[in-house]
């Protein structure tokens, strides 16, 4: 069984009044994609900074590669690569300059060498003695994840790393992930789209207004069978009526704007859509979602 | 590690072109004054001595680089907390502003190590800076008009100082002059631990200097009870070592007291840019 | 013997006072005028109103009949008025007239003190000596001019006494008020005294000569330039 990397126990941030990060623990086993799921503001961001140090949590312990981060900060962060929000660099430098400023910040030697593998790495090369002024968007997110790179980290903290990239960039940073993970890196990523971490995460939390919601393996997390079914409704009234002596009548979610939601076992859509054709109830479309993609959706939508 | 550290924060204050502020408005400057005083120092100081020679013959060259070093210093006394302040007033502030403090708290330096780095940093921008003018007011000076006796027109009576005598008291001038200066750079270098905003610091810090300055001149007598607390007060104890003799006890005095605000500022800048979380 | 003395002293006295000012002024300038030309070190301590100025080291030098500079490296404060102009006045005997005032005894030495009044109206207004009549030394002066106003000075004379050169000579002159145009005053916060004479409006300027080097030939251009 893998170590765990990085062990979160029951952490707050409170600003206030305001609880940011509301007592989460987790995790993250060593050799992981792991991902960080949530909406907006939900403490994804202030739950990777007190990772990085960035942010003192109010309470709580936070271990990574066995150590307390809060003793042996600098040993972490020595073996610790992130991007946190989008990547910021000294505009009037050019990444090879801004990546040959951070190297000077390691104990171990990081030379002109390596500078050029991570810049080729991330697909910068020709650009790389440009002030990083007159970068795009990408190029600084490809730039970030040179620096992330740069010394060969164990750990590899990513907040949002697609944002900005193109549908071929976002590929490639996958692709570059995955090679991490071959390495036998650890990769965290946040991200506030289901789908990005559902195809490559082996682990994930979803996090809403600073508690961790739901976690566990992906595929585990993924794998409940029971769905919510969507009907647009011909006839709503002539539906309820119908429903309220059927088997599906304890499985009714809620009806708004004439679709009706119904949870129930996937394998029990075909009797749903006899149910309907039987009972003479019109309807314009069906459609499932899986109750975990559901319950992200109406998290995000609050 | 700090030394590394702090050639990277120098490396960053060189890359800037906002570094470069300081050194090209004292070179205009001096290079002003002195070619004025080339063209038309002798009326200049004609004027001044015109009362005095009506009884008394002055004998010898007033004249000379010396005192063209002591009009530049009088001048640039304003100018130079700004253009320090410019440099150093940005230095957590503007990396706040642009997120890259971020690249720098996640590395595994201490937070600690880099704000002594930026401070060591400052301090050798400073002092540059000071180096710089020195050169070329009292290099440039000697060189156009000569060396001599320096003739210090205080506000109640004349002052010549010996040739020979001279030297040593512009070396501890400057000295002063660099804690005094090393000041304005630790206060506001604090000042830029308490916000994200580039210029606020900048315009805070010289906003402190003016006013205290302004206090520091008035002869109010509420305003003479607060005046030994200000540190303009002591900032232009450079002056005394102007005077004959040199009063060491205030000095030693003015000293101390700059030394001690420059604890106090580096000390709640520690304080403050260790604690911080860093959400920019 | 003792009696002898006293009367030989008496009539060496009464030889002395027997000559008129003018006559007494005019041996004081022969014996001055053996000297053509000097050069000496000398050291220069000032004490003006307004002024705080160190001593310093020169050298002085002198050709007949009035022609004086000092040479230092660095800035002094002299007065206006030659010192010899004193000196000169008794050139011309028939240019002024003397009038003997009285006695004065400066430094334990009895001297007649002789106004001197010109005939023809000049910058000169009046001129005051104190004469050691045994020594035909001048050990005071008191010039009034209509330019530079009146100069005082006080003559001390060692080893080179013979040729009428003093070792040392006080000046003092009067000093305009003079107050440091307020946009270049710099505000030096010291607790040092604004030096300056007892006497306000007054400066002193005292001369130590040494190493004379007399009658050695000095171009006029140590005097120009």
């Amino acid at each position: 069984m893998a170590q765990p990397i990085v062990q979160i126990t029951d952490v707050y941030k409170q600003y206030g009044g305001f609880k940011a990060v509301d007592g989460i623990s987790l995790t993250i086993e060593e050799g992981d994609i792991y991902g960080f799921l949530g909406p907006n503001g939900a403490g994804k961001s202030t739950t990777l900074r007190m990772l990085l140090s960035l942010i003192t949590p109010t309470a709580g312990a936070i271990e990574i590669m066995g150590k307390s981060l809060y003793k042996n900060r600098n040993a972490i962060l020595a073996q610790t690569g992130s991007i946190i929000e989008k990547p910021d660099f000294y505009l009037y430098l050019s990444a090879k300059q801004n990546l040959w400023l951070l190297s000077k910040m390691y104990s171990q030697a990081i030379g002109p060498k390596r500078i050029e593998e991570v810049i080729k790495l991330v697909g910068l090369s020709g650009r790389e003695n440009d002030k990083v002024k007159t970068y795009s968007h990408g190029m600084k997110q490809r730039l970030g994840l040179a620096q992330a790179l740069l010394h060969n980290p164990k750990l590899i903290i990513l907040d949002e790393p697609t944002t900005g990239l193109d549908p071929q960039g976002i590929i490639e940073l996958r692709e570059l992930i995955l090679q991490l993970k071959n390495e036998g890196k650890t990769v965290v990523l946040s991200s506030h789209i289901l789908s990005e971490i559902q195809l490559i995460a082996d682990s994930m939390v979803i996090i809403n207004k600073g508690k961790a919601v739901a976690q566990g393996k992906v595929n585990t997390l993924l794998a409940d069978d029971d769905v919510i079914v969507y009907i647009e409704l011909g006839d709503t009234a002539k539906f309820q009526s119908a429903l309220v002596n059927s088997q599906f009548a304890t499985l009714l979610t809620g009806i708004e704007n004439n679709t009706a939601g119904l949870k129930l076992a996937k394998q029990e859509i075909p009797h749903l859509v006899s149910w309907l054709n039987t009972n003479g109830i019109n309807f314009y479309a069906l459609d499932y979602k899986k109750q975990l993609e559901e319950f992200f959706l109406k998290i995000t939508h609050q | 590690m700090l030394v590394k550290i702090t050639i990277n924060e120098l490396y960053k204050i060189l890359a800037k072109p906002r570094s470069y502020i300081g050194f090209l408005a004292i070179t205009t400057i001096i290079v002003l004054i002195e070619f004025a005083l080339y063209v038309d120092g002798k009326n200049y100081i004609g004027f001044i001595f015109q009362a005095l020679e009506q009884t008394v013959e002055i004998q010898g060259e007033i004249l000379n680089g010396s005192l063209v070093c002591f009009i530049i210093l009088q001048t640039l006394i304003i100018q130079m907390p700004l253009l320090v302040a410019l440099v150093t007033g940005d230095l957590i502030s503007g990396e706040m502003a642009s997120g890259t403090i971020r690249l720098l708290a996640t590395r595994p330096v201490s937070r600690q190590q880099i704000l002594w780095g930026k401070i060591l940093a400052g301090g050798i921008y400073v002092f540059a800076l000071l180096f710089w003018l020195g050169l070329l007011a009292l290099g440039g000076g000697l060189l156009l008009f000569g060396s001599g006796d320096l003739t210090v027109l205080k506000t109640d009576e004349l002052v010549i100082l010996r040739e020979e005598d001279v030297i040593w008291r512009f070396i501890s001038a400057f000295g002063i002059a660099f804690i005094s200066l090393f000041l304005v750079a630790s206060f506001s270098l604090m000042l830029s631990c308490f916000t994200d905003n580039s210029i606020g610091p900048i315009i805070m810090a010289m906003s402190v200097i003016v006013l205290f300055t302004i206090i520091g001149t008035m002869e109010v007598p509420i305003f003479d009870k607060i005046k030994p607390f200000l540190f303009t007060t002591h900032m232009v104890i450079w002056r005394n070592f102007f005077d004959n003799p040199v009063s060491q006890t205030m000095v030693i005095q003015s000293v101390s007291v700059l030394l001690g605000h420059i604890a106090l500022f580096l000390g709640i800048a520690h304080y403050k840019f260790t604690k911080t979380d860093i959400q920019n | 013997m003792k009696n002898l003395l006293i009367a030989y002293l008496t009539l060496l006295l009464n030889t002395a006072f027997a000559q008129s000012p003018s006559q007494l002024l005019q041996s004081v300038n022969q014996k001055f005028a053996v000297v053509k030309t000097y050069s000496a070190e000398l050291n220069l301590v000032f004490d003006i109103p307004g002024v705080n100025v160190d001593p310093i080291n020169g050298k002085a030098f002198y050709k007949a009949p009035q022609k004086f500079r000092i040479k230092t490296k660095g800035i002094i404060f002299l007065p206006k008025q030659n010192p010899y102009q004193a000196i000169q006045l008794l050139n011309d005997s028939n240019s002024y007239i003397a009038v003997k005032m009285g006695d004065e005894t400066i430094n334990n030495i009895k001297t007649i003190v002789i106004n001197v009044l010109p005939k023809i109206p000049a910058d000169f207004i009046v001129g005051k000596f104190w004469i050691d009549p045994i020594n035909k030394l001048v050990l005071k002066s008191e010039i009034t001019t209509q330019a530079n106003g009146t100069m005082v000075i006080h003559y001390t004379y060692g080893t080179m006494a013979k040729n009428a050169l003093p070792d040392k000579m006080e000046l003092i002159f009067d000093v305009a008020k003079f107050k440091v145009p307020k946009a270049v005053a710099v505000d030096i916060n010291s607790k040092s005294k604004a030096p300056g004479s007892a006497n306000k409006g007054t400066g002193t300027v005292k001369f130590t000569f040494s190493n004379y080097v007399v009658n050695k030939n000095i171009d006029d251009k140590v005097f120009t330039e």
